[in-house]
């Protein structure tokens, strides 16, 4: 009796003590969470370049035949974008003109904070962890982008020296953007809202039937909704599904971003003029 | 004997979230990742002795590390591991005879 009761009682100290812990755990979760990165970092580091390492050796097996296809197909386009090229190159010396008075370069038009990559994040998917936090004036909103201005995702929470960055393609993120046609640069572009579906996959939503859209258009990002700046690139067209019944298109796009490719990144923390 | 169980538990799970963190986005769709910290807080309550209550533990040492590399709020991952943990000892304490497993 005396044992079942002290027993029991052990049992109450403990469902409290779990309470408290929890309890001050969530008061004080930014610091663990950081203090936890911070040790982490270079741990996570070496488990990312390893694992990439023997992704590609694996990948490499898989995809020869996938690869031999590419070549030829990448042969062919090297025909065309040589007789492009010649056409491009006349207008080069127009453009040399324009850029030596814009100079056109990310450092000119944004202001930057370097970040790396240093890992995904275990609870949300579509959400990646990088190394810039409020120490280096990153908060949440900004936008992040690849050295190759290509739009990667929105920081979402920001910790002293770390960061959350939700992609693109995360489930339930939307944003304009504009299709811009792969074949005729004089097309007119055409507005759209994308709307993140995971696993690297966007849906493009409000592209009327009529809209002259084809596999494989870039798309590009729009500052209607003053989310992103506009003219970066978010990835290209993947599959499109007309239908008589509905008013507009169904349109699925890959985003170009790769964790396994991109270790380092910008987080736009201003705009110059 | 039992700081030791922890000492080796803390290290693993470290070990275990740390992988799920960094190595396999490289190998996994975002999608179809394992989530080795439950599955390991599944197989560990479910071999362990009846009698021991480590494997709640355990489950609330793995529940801790998950919430850190994650960005739910604090205690999700700690009160879902520890709640499969119990669930899974109540189980195998009523319903399942393993005679041919060594007990932990």
């Amino acid at each position: 009796m005396i044992l079942e009761k002290y027993q029991k009682r052990k049992k109450i100290i403990a469902f409290f003590l779990i309470i408290v812990f929890l309890g001050i755990a969530l008061l004080f979760q930014e610091g663990i969470k950081n203090c936890f990165y911070t040790i982490s970092l270079p741990f996570q580091k070496f488990f990312l370049k390893q694992g990439t390492k023997i992704s590609n050796f694996f990948s490499s097996f898989g995809k020869l035949k996938e690869l031999r296809e590419k070549i030829d197909s990448l042969e062919k386009e090297n025909y065309s974008l040589s007789l492009q090229i010649a056409n491009l190159k006349e207008l080069e010396i127009e453009n040399r003109e324009l850029k030596k008075a814009l100079d056109l370069n990310l450092q000119k038009e944004f202001n930057l904070v370097l970040a790396e990559v240093s890992g995904k994040d275990i609870g949300t998917k579509d959400t990646i962890l990088i190394t810039a936090g409020k120490r280096d004036g990153v908060l949440e909103d900004m936008p992040v982008i690849t050295p190759e201005k290509i739009l990667v995702g929105k920081v979402v929470k920001s910790y002293k020296n770390f960061s959350e960055v939700a992609l693109l393609s995360k489930k339930n993120f939307s944003f304009d953007v504009k299709i811009k046609s792969k074949e005729e640069q004089n097309k007119k572009d055409i507005s759209a809202i994308a709307k993140g579906e995971g696993n690297s996959e966007i849906s493009l939503d409000l592209v009327p039937l009529t809209a002259p859209v084809s596999k494989d258009d870039i798309i590009i990002s729009d500052n209607m909704g003053k989310i992103f700046p506009k003219g970066l690139l978010v990835g290209y067209i993947k599959d499109i599904k007309k239908s008589d019944t509905a008013v507009f298109q169904k349109i699925k796009a890959q985003h170009i971003f790769d964790i396994k490719k991109q270790r380092t990144l910008f987080v736009i923390t201003g705009y110059k003029e | 004997m039992i700081a030791k169980k922890l000492l080796i538990t803390l290290i693993g799970y470290y070990f275990l979230v740390l992988l799920q963190a960094s190595f396999f986005p490289c190998l996994f769709s975002f999608y179809f990742m394992p989530n080795l910290v439950l599955l390991s807080v599944f197989l560990w309550n479910f071999f362990e002795s009846k009698k021991s209550l480590f494997g709640i533990v355990n489950a609330g040492i793995g529940g801790f590390y998950l919430d850190i590399f994650s960005n739910k709020f604090f205690g999700f991952y700690f009160l879902i591991s520890v709640f499969l943990a119990v669930i899974i000892k109540f189980v195998v304490k009523n319903y399942v005879k393993t005679p041919w497993v060594k007990e932990i």
